[in-house]
């Protein structure tokens, strides 16, 4: 009796502390020690970087002489944040209303379907870049001749192509666990009440399985704006598909300018985080009201 | 009693498997390969024959063993590695295997020793090469290995090779009635363009920059003429649309298939092309020679893999000694006949027994007499992007050559500046 009040005694901050300790080591310190290195720049050898230049990177990247290649650069990350996102929303639904009806194999194709997802982005890049080869398999395939890596929106489809096999299945997956837990009832109350197959499904499946697709995108989003695997092996950045973080790699690690480096991670830090914030904030009342009737 | 015995041996194995991880995460951070004084890091090499060199060394030098560390291939990640070492002032590395391009970065950086009294026959090398190791006169890096591209061509279809562009063009109208491509070396946006547009440049008498560096020299009408080559090619359709997306291995496929009549590109695709089999439809059937020029034989750019040695090693005399040693003569042989690395020793290639046996030797041997490195610059990665990026969009019509070369000698000079 008197250890059971004891253990529930014991504030449940000292058992976090050393997990909390490991996460500030591990993802607080480079955080603070990136944005503290942005405000330095390297000294004239460019042996260290330790010439105090206060908000000079950021002001280079912002509206200085880099400015062009930075807002060029975010541009391209906005354009592939909404076209692969708007894509892999649509392709993934289906594909859960696909997986949705009971029918003889449905358990292999679920489990199959989560491959794309499962493969790391950088390999499937390189086996994309393969594929789009001006003599490769995709070009045989719908029989011209395209040069998918060698033109600029030919790029830029090839990216977006490349993405959406990789993730829309995990929307889909999302989306169909949100189907399944919508109970049969409510669909028999609505095909008594007469209502047609495409009014059962934007009146009643859809806005039921809006929070699960929510929490989906969001994800999504946050992922695409940063970008980087696809570009840098599939195009390198050319034919204008040089995302915000293959840019910040490209002066930063490339050409060792780690105090400008780090202000361009900093300033991508930024950007995702407002959007992230955005959106929380614009979803979360309506998921409030969303989840209102189905709270479990 | 079971159940207990059955959570006590998961908790083990699960013990057990995270120690294990651990173990692996460490181990693989300082690749070891046993003891020895002198550290050599450089590309792997997974033919063994530069472990051979370094077995001979440590056969006659027992006090002053040296092993290899493996950097990983790609040559901007070996530059990462480099760099973070050096920057760090760390002696892990006593002798480092660079590109020539980086000498001045790291010359200037002060990460280098100089190697003048090390006693390196450099008289006995190709200039062009060893230029590429020297910084402010002194000499940081001495060259093992010389890369230079060179013409394949179809001789079944053309029995002299073209010497100049104008021919060159000329001969293009058997490949169209062949259906083949006619002209290709590397033109996606990588360190290969920057090397096809320096050996352009040069080919029709124009640079990059002055002599010593100083000077930003590429936007010149000789060096218009070089990059119109490159433009003109793909607008009028002597280079085929698909060359756009070609490095080494795609041009290579190309010619070996039979698609393509002339390429341009590294020794490498001799012996490949060359042997029966079904990877190859030209075995036999293929020529070399110099690159053509504009109004004579061509210019190409070399490069090479260099020797240095780390200014904040702790042995840097053994480690002199060691490079002197590994850039000699009879390594470099054995490199050749070994690994097919064309050398920078210019004995080498008087060697008749040698140029039988290795046709190209002789091609490049030619080349190498006035053959140019890639332009010098402390921040040559820099560099490379600004050519790439402006040629890369010239040859896709997307800027005019007058323009890209205005645009890359602009940012040159900024580059050039603000280092």
């Amino acid at each position: 009796m008197a250890t059971a009040r004891r253990i529930r005694g014991t504030p449940s901050f000292w058992l976090l502390l050393p997990g909390l300790a490991l996460l500030a080591a591990v993802i607080g310190y480079p955080i603070v020690r990136a944005i503290w290195l942005s405000l330095f720049t390297e000294n004239s050898r460019g042996t260290s970087t330790d010439v105090f230049a206060g908000f000079d990177n950021y002001r280079r990247a912002l509206f200085g002489t880099a400015a062009h290649d930075f807002w060029n650069s975010v541009g391209v990350t906005a354009f592939f944040a909404v076209t692969t996102v708007i894509t892999e929303v649509v392709i993934g639904v289906l594909l859960a209303f696909m997986m949705h009806r009971a029918f003889r194999g449905r358990a292999l194709v679920r489990a199959s379907i989560l491959v794309p997802w499962a493969i790391p982005t950088a390999v499937s890049a390189v086996l994309w870049q393969w594929m789009f080869q001006p003599d490769g398999v995709v070009n045989a395939i719908i029989g011209r001749q395209v040069l998918w890596t060698g033109s600029d929106w030919p790029s830029r489809f090839a990216i977006i192509i490349a993405d959406t096999w990789k993730t829309a299945p995990f929307i889909s997956l999302l989306v169909l666990a949100a189907m399944q837990s919508i109970p049969d009832e409510v669909y028999e109350a609505a095909r008594v009440d007469g209502a047609s197959i495409w009014q059962r499904v934007w009146q009643i499946t859809l806005p039921l399985v809006k929070p699960a697709l929510a929490v989906a995108v969001l994800f999504r989003v946050l992922d695409a704006l940063r970008m980087y695997d696809l570009p840098a092996i599939l195009t390198r950045g050319a034919n204008g598909t040089t995302t915000v973080s293959l840019f910040a790699y490209q002066q930063a690690i490339d050409q060792g300018k780690f105090g400008y480096g780090s202000a361009l991670s900093t300033l991508t830090f930024i950007l995702v985080f407002l959007v992230g914030f955005g959106f929380v904030r614009i979803l979360g009342a309506r998921l409030a009201e969303a989840a209102g009737p189905v709270a479990p | 009693m079971a159940v207990k015995g059955h959570r006590r041996a998961a908790a083990a194995v699960a013990a057990l498997a995270l120690t294990a991880a651990a173990l692996a995460a460490c181990s693989g951070s300082t690749p070891d390969k046993g003891g020895g004084e002198l550290a050599i890091a450089g590309y792997k090499d997974p033919s063994g024959n530069i472990q051979q060199i370094l077995d001979a060394w440590n056969k006659a030098h027992p006090k002053a063993k040296a092993h290899y560390v493996d950097l990983p291939a790609a040559s901007d990640q070996q530059h990462q590695l480099l760099s973070q070492n050096f920057l760090a002032k760390s002696s892990t590395y006593d002798v480092i295997i660079a590109d020539d391009t980086w000498t001045d970065e790291f010359a200037s950086k002060g990460w280098l020793t100089p190697l003048d009294s090390a006693g390196i026959p450099e008289d006995q090398m190709f200039p062009s090469v060893v230029n590429g190791g020297k910084y402010n006169g002194k000499l940081y890096t001495v060259p093992f290995t010389a890369s230079a591209e060179f013409l394949y061509y179809r001789k079944d279809l053309v029995p002299h090779p073209p010497t100049t562009w104008s021919q060159l063009i000329a001969d293009c109208k058997i490949a169209k009635a062949n259906h083949m491509g006619c002209y290709a070396g590397q033109f996606a946006k990588y360190e290969g363009l920057t090397v096809n547009f320096n050996s352009a440049v040069a080919s029709a008498g124009g640079r990059m920059m002055s002599p010593d560096g100083s000077k930003v020299e590429v936007n010149s009408p000789q060096a218009l003429r070089g990059l119109k080559f490159l433009t003109n090619g793909f607008r009028q359709g002597y280079i085929p649309k698909a060359a756009i997306t070609y490095q080494e291995q795609q041009g290579q496929q190309a010619f070996q298939q039979g698609k393509l009549m002339f390429l341009m590109n590294y020794s490498f695709v001799y012996q490949l092309a060359n042997t029966p089999g079904p990877d190859t439809k030209v075995a036999g059937k293929f020529g070399i020679a110099p690159i053509p020029g504009l109004s004579g034989p061509g210019v190409v750019t070399t490069g090479g893999h260099m020797m240095g040695v780390s200014s904040y090693s702790k042995h840097r005399a053994d480690a002199q000694a060691f490079v002197k040693f590994f850039t000699s003569e009879a390594n470099a042989r054995q490199l050749l006949t070994k690994l097919g690395y064309a050398p920078a020793w210019k004995t080498l290639y008087a060697d008749t027994s040698l140029t039988k046996r290795y046709p190209y030797l002789s091609v490049i041997g030619q080349e190498l007499q006035h053959a140019v490195v890639r332009p010098r610059s402390k921040n040559y990665v820099a560099l490379s992007l600004v050519i790439q990026n402006n040629v890369y969009a010239a040859l896709q019509g997307q800027k005019s050559p007058q323009g890209a070369l205005s645009k890359i000698s602009a940012q040159l000079k900024t580059t050039n500046a603000g280092k």
